[in-house]
């Protein structure tokens, strides 16, 4: 207890400071979303259904479009960076490009 | 054409008495009001997607081919004692069906007795030799049927009931039964107080009951899964619709797999045996080693699981062969030799072109009758003599003489009619009722079924494929 106090401690007021960075919003959603998966795994221990790893199961099939769903998202995201960087990149060229006309 | 039986209305003034209270209620309600609770109705069926598709149709944007299916605001009311005496009717029914089927794939006793024609089973496209000598899960065969019935009018003025046909292979529309429900009690929540209307939204409960209770003998914890033929099926809402509320996995043939004759399922967990297939999907296409070769809907090998005993499929393969129109004549006969009963439900009068006599009786009485195809459904291939032009009876003529055997005809029955709220107001037109059957360790149904509407003034086609709608069926407890 004495070893474990000061690292306690040290926990709360990290967890303290992240709170005052983050905003008081934040903390209540992670605390809905806490209380959310407790309730759900109390629910299931009270209807005495034993949880495994098992139930996680779905069909390959599902499992298939869920990881090429990510994967188009994924593209597209990166997609959408490349165009919003290639559109910051052609803004600058334009502008040195103004500069340069102005300039002469 | 007999007088109409209304379902509502025992005279122009007055009012039956189970319609009594809603009648009150609805003579308070302003049409605006009623016509926005028909668009609130439409925007939640779009948003939760409870659609249907009419193949090589387009949708109303013109794009595709999901349609709504229209929804009546106005239930149909049955009461209390009505809906008892049809729901002994029946299972009578249905146990009679499930006696047949088995008796065709085993003894065959109803042919030798020589009440069924031979031929007229040998020779149906429906019939399986593949099933011959199997033995399914407590002898039952079509665990889910879904029967039409309809009420048309006595001369006195009374109504009665007859069974219109019988759908024994993988019948739909239960999704909008329990959706319609679900509906009516958020739109019109004051009703359901006024009213003791029989819940029917423990169907899906009581599905599973009936799948697990099938599953083959040496299987404490079955697993069950709802096959589907994919997204592009007709009645795909319901399959996922189904599964979801039943908590079993919504599968397709490709995740299907036959290994030491036993199915399984691909997961994320390695292969997962499957129990009990609640499929809606085709005998046809159910396995390609046995049927067509080119389906890629069932799976290979599934026929020789299903003949071990090692998997059950819902409903049975061959289960055709009972719901063919040419064999549904004879389910009063089948009522008496496999029961000894009399039947509670009556049938339609239905003449069997195949039949010198009765084809020349059809030829000349065109213009009165109801003629079907045999293998006929969604009110496709009939025609409905009383409402057909000259030319559409000639056409139909050239047919049925090209292929008697076919078709059968029946009188034109004055399809009972329940006030419906169309464009105009409220009229009346014409309903059926299919209500849904689950035959498993015992035979158990939810009160009504579901009611379908023909829209169109005067029409008694109620497919919704054909522009029918449906509505909340109520059966009013005592």
């Amino acid at each position: 207890m004495s070893n474990g106090a000061p690292l306690i401690g040290l926990f709360i007021a990290k967890a303290q400071r992240r709170k005052e960075r983050k905003g008081r919003q934040e903390d209540r959603f992670v605390f809905l979303c806490g209380l959310c998966v407790l309730c759900a795994f109390a629910l299931k221990v009270l209807a005495n259904v034993p949880l495994t790893f098992k139930e996680l199961a779905m069909l390959s099939r599902t499992a298939d479009h869920l990881f090429w769903m990510a994967r188009y998202m994924e593209r597209a995201g990166q997609a959408a960076k490349r165009l919003a960087t290639q559109s910051q990149h052609g803004d600058a060229r334009q502008r040195v490009a103004g500069f340069s006309a102005n300039r002469s | 054409m007999r007088p109409s039986f209304d379902e509502m209305q025992a005279t122009s003034t007055t009012v039956r008495d189970h319609y009594r209270v809603y009648d009150r209620w609805l003579a308070q309600q302003p049409s605006d009001v009623m016509h926005s609770r028909r668009e609130e109705a439409e925007m939640i069926f779009r948003r939760v997607g409870i659609t249907f598709a009419v193949y090589g149709a387009k949708d109303e944007d013109g794009s595709g081919t999901e349609r709504l299916i229209p929804f009546d605001l106005i239930p149909r009311v049955i009461p209390a004692s009505e809906w008892n005496e049809m729901e002994k009717g029946l299972t009578q029914r249905v146990t009679a069906l499930n006696r047949f089927i088995h008796d065709v794939y085993h003894e065959q006793e109803i042919i030798r007795a020589g009440i069924v024609p031979a031929d007229q089973i040998f020779k149906n496209a429906q019939f399986r030799p593949e099933m011959m000598g199997v033995d399914v899960p407590g002898g039952v065969y079509s665990h889910i049927s879904g029967i039409d019935i309809v009420r048309a009018a006595n001369p006195d003025g009374s109504g009665s009931y007859y069974v219109l046909e019988d759908n024994l292979r993988v019948p739909s529309g239960v999704s909008y039964m329990l959706e319609n429900r679900k509906m009516m009690m958020r739109l019109f929540p004051e009703l359901f107080s006024q009213h003791r209307v029989a819940p029917v939204a423990h169907y899906p409960d009581l599905l599973l009951e009936t799948l697990r209770g099938v599953a083959p003998a040496a299987v404490n914890e079955p697993t069950v899964v709802v096959l589907t033929p994919g997204m592009y099926n007709s009645a795909y809402f319901e399959h996922a619709f189904l599964a979801q509320q039943m908590g079993v996995e919504l599968v397709e043939g490709q995740d299907l797999f036959v290994k030491d004759n036993f199915c399984y399922m691909r997961t994320t967990q390695g292969p997962k045996r499957v129990d009990v297939i609640y499929r809606r999907v085709d005998d046809d296409f159910l396995d390609p080693l046995a049927f067509r070769p080119d389906s890629t809907l069932g799976c290979a090998g599934l026929l020789s699981v299903y003949r071990a005993g090692n998997v059950t499929l819902s409903n049975a393969i061959g289960t055709g062969v009972a719901d063919d129109k040419s064999i549904y004549p004879y389910v009063p006969k089948m009522i008496e030799f496999y029961l000894g009963e009399k039947p509670i439900l009556n049938n339609v009068p239905t003449y069997l072109c195949r039949e010198e006599d009765d084809f020349k009786y059809v030829l000349d009485h065109l213009g009165e009758l109801v003629v079907k195809e045999v293998h006929g459904a969604g009110g496709y291939g009939m025609l409905v003599g009383p409402a057909s032009t000259k030319a559409e009876i000639a056409d139909f003529r050239k047919a049925l003489e090209a292929n008697p055997a076919g078709y059968i005809a029946q009188p034109t029955l004055s399809l009972s009619t329940c006030p419906t709220f169309v464009e105009s107001g409220i009229a009346p037109r014409h309903i059926d009722l299919r209500p849904f059957v689950l035959s498993g360790k015992h035979v158990q149904m939810v009160p009504g079924g579901l009611t379908r509407v023909a829209l169109k003034e005067g029409s008694l086609v109620v497919n919704s494929s054909q522009g029918g709608g449906t509505k909340d069926t109520w059966v009013l407890e005592d």
